[in-house]
């Protein structure tokens, strides 16, 4: 085990290091950390920050590529094997146990005692010391863990990692459940810690922060790293421009190779690059017919208005039309998923009111039910957890919504109508044929399908129930380039149906080829609406960051 | 990347159905034996278990012994019944047995003290077991209690309730209670035994064939993804513990016509019977899976199982030894037979 005497000269170099999950995520990192120096590790959704983050951390192996310290070899076999190392990272998401107390979960995994007895009092000793480095006195080491909020959950998994023989710290988000004042005294240790020659990877979407915080900072976009440069030349400006124009060369830097089969039609993302504000000519038509709608103020399918659940969506008021492609920009923990579950009733918003087709009335649904009452559906950003009945058939998933217009019975609506098998199953067939599901026969376990597969099986169950309005949340998210291709097909020919959708992407080249417009949520509220000739990668960055950039402080106390 | 107006523009709503054809042969042939494989493992063990007694003792195979299993079995296929459909919306139901004792000294008390009639008692028993079904899954699903422990609680409440009512007396009601019990000649079987029997077809039509049973499916497999689909779920968790706490009442008024007697003290354990027979027959505890059908095998299985032991002259405390290992077996066999599926078609895949 080596020791963890700080030295000046120590060094974590990274050298090629690559790693691909279904699309490639880092290509070829190369990345030197030096003690003593803060790196502010930026970039937008996606990037591949926090993959990076995990593989040095030892919570992901790398493909190929090379770590090393100090010239010998790092190669962390796991969280713990790069602990010993002197690696620690804190996580975004915590990774406390709400029953233990402060001091057992900072030294859960070397609790100080003997022959498996622990010592409460040296427990108590180390915890209460760990506590003060932080400048954390007001905290109790005794505390159950769950009775604190999350922002002092957060500070004390920073202590926990700091605690231990650190040389290298790795900072996810820290700051997001914090306080201005909590941040504040945060920085202020880190500094600290900088200063004993600790290296710091901090990662973080506000901008400004980092500007204050990093002595260097290294930009990654696509798994690229674009720039690395002290941060004398950091600029706000450059930064986002350098973030999102990552985006440009998306699919166009050969990554996506599959993505080469269907150029035909114009999915291929590359064409783009060349003509960014529209995709293919021949849609010409009917995106304007969907735009001149808008323009004409036509009455919209769905209103918004001042939908309000904090923390997460406050104030949000919207038009969607009918045969409109509305997309939702913004960055992990902006809003955006809450705001569609709000809309939906998956929870229940505490203010604000939607309005559906023409009807006056002021409604606003407190379970999806309702909402699938009035015509809507949701496909969910998690399909394993919110989506899909894994161990039960294709024809079981593709039907569930849609049952009672599958089965006879005394009234329409009603739990003891009786199935019609055939009828359900060949719904179910013509459903898997209309969304290509590649299955062998509709019997099979939807758990056994591919993950574009199994989003079509989603898709396919919406669509039986005919909804006039379709919120997806990420819908593209992880799967193959073919099923992407058929589920965009599927969402051009419900904006024919004259359907509105309300697409939820990380991806804003998705969203600038498949959306009339794009909204942006930056910190729970609705900033900016792009129409198509105001589409532009590097605006609608901006906007995402917005909101991040003027209110840190009070959007940090909100919370 | 969105296409053009795709050419094959159905309308999403095109009324589902009218295609028939496109059915492979094979496909088409195992649907007309709907699950018939399903059963086929628990008929073997069944089989097995019978050749197995007649070969120890050569009167095992007699109407008698049909008899006296049959004569057993209408509660506890009730009370198993209900369970499966409980343990599939991943639920669980304790109380039953207390439930059955309680609608059991209800009727008791009503016929013995008060001179109700058998319907009327019966009538009564049944409100008294629904109720107590509606206030377990009620609490469990509207508060988020999970309804192991609410169900503990009824368990004793439910006990408590027996022993009031009744003064903890065993109440004779004889002769008044015996025409569920008695064998009609022209069909062969007793009254209690074709409800039990009819019990099992409803259910398990209700659960394979009706919206209802789908959703209970659904719910126990996975609840978020059925909520997210628009359904709401809270009124199935409540409905499978009011059939539950009913069937429960219904078995307590066949064992009050059986014995002749409502005995507060009676049913005891028969939670851990009924979880048994469900198991046994491939109901899965994490809900999602199971069938009426499998479970009423299991039961006539527990069934030749208890009667064949007496008729060897086992001692009481070898026979639940055997009962317990054919348990753990039953369901070590049921869990291979996943894991045996899932690699056959691993290897299809392939």
């Amino acid at each position: 085990m080596p020791s963890h005497s700080i030295s000046k000269t120590l060094m974590l170099a990274l050298n090629h290091i690559k790693k691909r999950f279904a699309a490639p995520v880092l290509q070829s990192i190369d990345l030197t950390v030096k003690a003593g120096e803060i790196i502010g590790l930026l970039g937008a959704n996606g990037a591949g920050k926090s993959t990076l983050s995990r593989i040095i951390a030892g919570l992901l192996p790398a493909d190929s590529g090379t770590m090393t310290i100090n010239d010998t070899v790092f190669a962390p076999r796991s969280k713990w094997d790069a602990e010993r190392q002197g690696v620690q990272i804190v996580q975004q998401e915590l990774n406390l146990i709400a029953t233990l107390t402060v001091a057992e979960n900072m030294f859960l995994n070397r609790l100080p005692g003997r022959w498996g007895v622990i010592s409460k009092r040296r427990l108590q000793r180390l915890a209460t010391a760990a506590l003060k480095q932080m400048d954390l006195d007001d905290i109790c080491p005794d505390t159950l863990v769950g009775q604190l909020g999350v922002g002092h959950r957060q500070l004390i998994e920073i202590a926990g990692a700091l605690s231990r023989p650190c040389r290298i710290l790795i900072l996810d988000e820290p700051t997001a459940a914090l306080t201005r004042r909590e941040s504040e005294s945060l920085w202020k240790q880190l500094r600290q810690f900088r200063n004993q020659g600790t290296a710091i990877i901090y990662i973080s979407h506000r901008l400004n922060e980092v500007g204050q915080l990093a002595d260097r900072t290294v930009i990654l976009t696509d798994g690229h790293i674009v720039a690395d440069e002290p941060i004398a030349s950091f600029s706000v400006d450059r930064a986002v421009k350098l973030m999102s124009a990552s985006n440009r060369h998306f699919s166009s830097d050969g990554s996506d190779g599959s993505d080469g089969s269907d150029g035909s039609d114009g999915s291929d993302g590359s064409e783009t690059v060349a003509e960014p504000f529209h995709c293919v000519p021949a849609t010409a038509t009917a995106n304007d017919l969907a735009l001149s709608n808008v323009s004409q103020g036509d009455s919209p399918v769905l209103r918004i208005r001042n939908l309000n659940r904090p923390p997460h969506v406050l104030d949000v008021s919207l038009d969607v039309f009918a045969g409109e492609c509305l997309g939702i920009a913004g960055l992990v923990g902006s809003g955006r998923t809450e705001l569609l579950r709000c809309i939906f009733g998956a929870d229940s918003a505490i203010g604000g009111y939607l309005q559906i087709g023409h009807l006056d009335d002021h409604v606003r649904f407190d379970h999806p039910q309702q909402a699938a009452v009035a015509g809507m559906a949701m496909v969910t950003e998690d399909r394993l957890s919110d989506g899909l009945l894994l161990s039960q058939s294709v024809r079981c998933n593709s039907t569930l919504s849609a049952l009672n217009l599958l089965s006879t019975g005394l009234r329409k609506w009603s739990w003891t109508n009786i199935i019609r098998r055939t009828k359900e199953s060949a719904a179910a067939r013509q459903m898997a044929d209309r969304m290509q599901i590649q299955c062998q026969n509709v019997e099979q376990l939807v758990g056994q399908l591919s993950g574009g597969n199994q989003q079509k099986v989603i898709l396919a169950r919406w669509l039986m129930c005919n909804p006039s309005v379709l919120l997806l949340d990420e819908p593209t998210r992880g799967i193959d380039v073919a099923s992407r291709k058929r589920i965009y097909q599927t969402l051009d020919e419900l904006r024919n149906a004259g359907k509105a959708l309300i697409m939820v992407s990380s991806d804003i080249e998705e969203l600038l080829q498949t959306c009339d417009r794009i909204a942006v949520m930056s910190g729970g509220m609705m900033t900016q609406i792009f129409t198509r000739d105001l589409f532009d990668a590097d605006h609608i960055m901006q906007a995402c960051f917005s909101n991040l950039l003027t209110t840190v402080s009070d959007h940090a106390i909100e919370i | 990347m969105l296409p053009t107006t795709p050419p094959q523009q159905t309308p999403p709503q095109q009324a589902p159905g009218e295609q028939t054809d496109n059915t492979p042969a094979a496909s088409r042939v195992t649907s007309l034996l709907p699950g018939f494989g399903e059963y086929a493992g628990m008929l073997v063990i069944l089989t097995l278990l019978v050749i197995t007694f007649s070969a120890q003792n050569p009167r095992f195979f007699s109407w008698a012994t049909i008899n006296a299993v049959l004569n057993q079995i209408p509660a506890l296929t009730l009370v198993s019944v209900a369970m499966t459909l409980v343990l599939i919306t991943g639920a669980i139901d304790l109380s039953v047995g207390s439930v059955l004792a309680l609608s059991a000294s209800v009727t008791g008390v009503l016929m013995a003290d008060y001179h109700w009639n058998l319907w009327q008692a019966s009538m009564a028993a049944l409100l008294v077991g629904g109720s107590c079904g509606l206030i377990t899954g009620f609490v469990s699903a509207r508060a988020a209690v999970p309804s192991f422990i609410v169900s503990l609680g009824v368990l004793q409440i439910a006990r408590g309730a027996a022993y009031l009512v009744t003064d903890s007396q065993i109440k004779f009601v004889g002769i008044a209670a015996e025409p569920l019990a008695r064998k009609i000649p022209a069909i062969g079987v007793s009254p209690a035994f074709a409800i039990s029997l009819t019990t099992v077809v409803i259910a398990q039509f209700v659960l394979s064939r009706t919206v209802f049973g789908r959703y209970c499916i659904a719910t126990g497999t996975n609840e978020s993804a059925v909520r997210m689909s628009g359904i709401d779920t809270l009124p199935v968790r409540i409905a499978v513990f009011v059939i539950s706490g009913t069937l429960a009442a219904a078995a307590g008024i066949i064992e009050t016509s059986r014995i002749g007697a409502a005995d507060p003290n009676g049913a005891n354990g028969l939670e851990l019977s009924a979880i048994a027979a469900a198991v046994i027959g491939g109901t899965s505890l994490m809900g999602g899976r199971g069938s009426v059908i499998n479970t009423f095998l299991g039961v006539l299985m527990i069934a030749v199982l208890q009667t064949g032991l007496s008729q060897l002259g086992v001692d009481d405390g070898s026979k639940k030894i055997v009962t317990g290992t054919v348990i753990v077996l039953a369901v070590i066999l049921d869990s291979s037979r996943d894991w045996l599926r899932q690699q056959a078609s691993r290897l299809k895949r392939r």
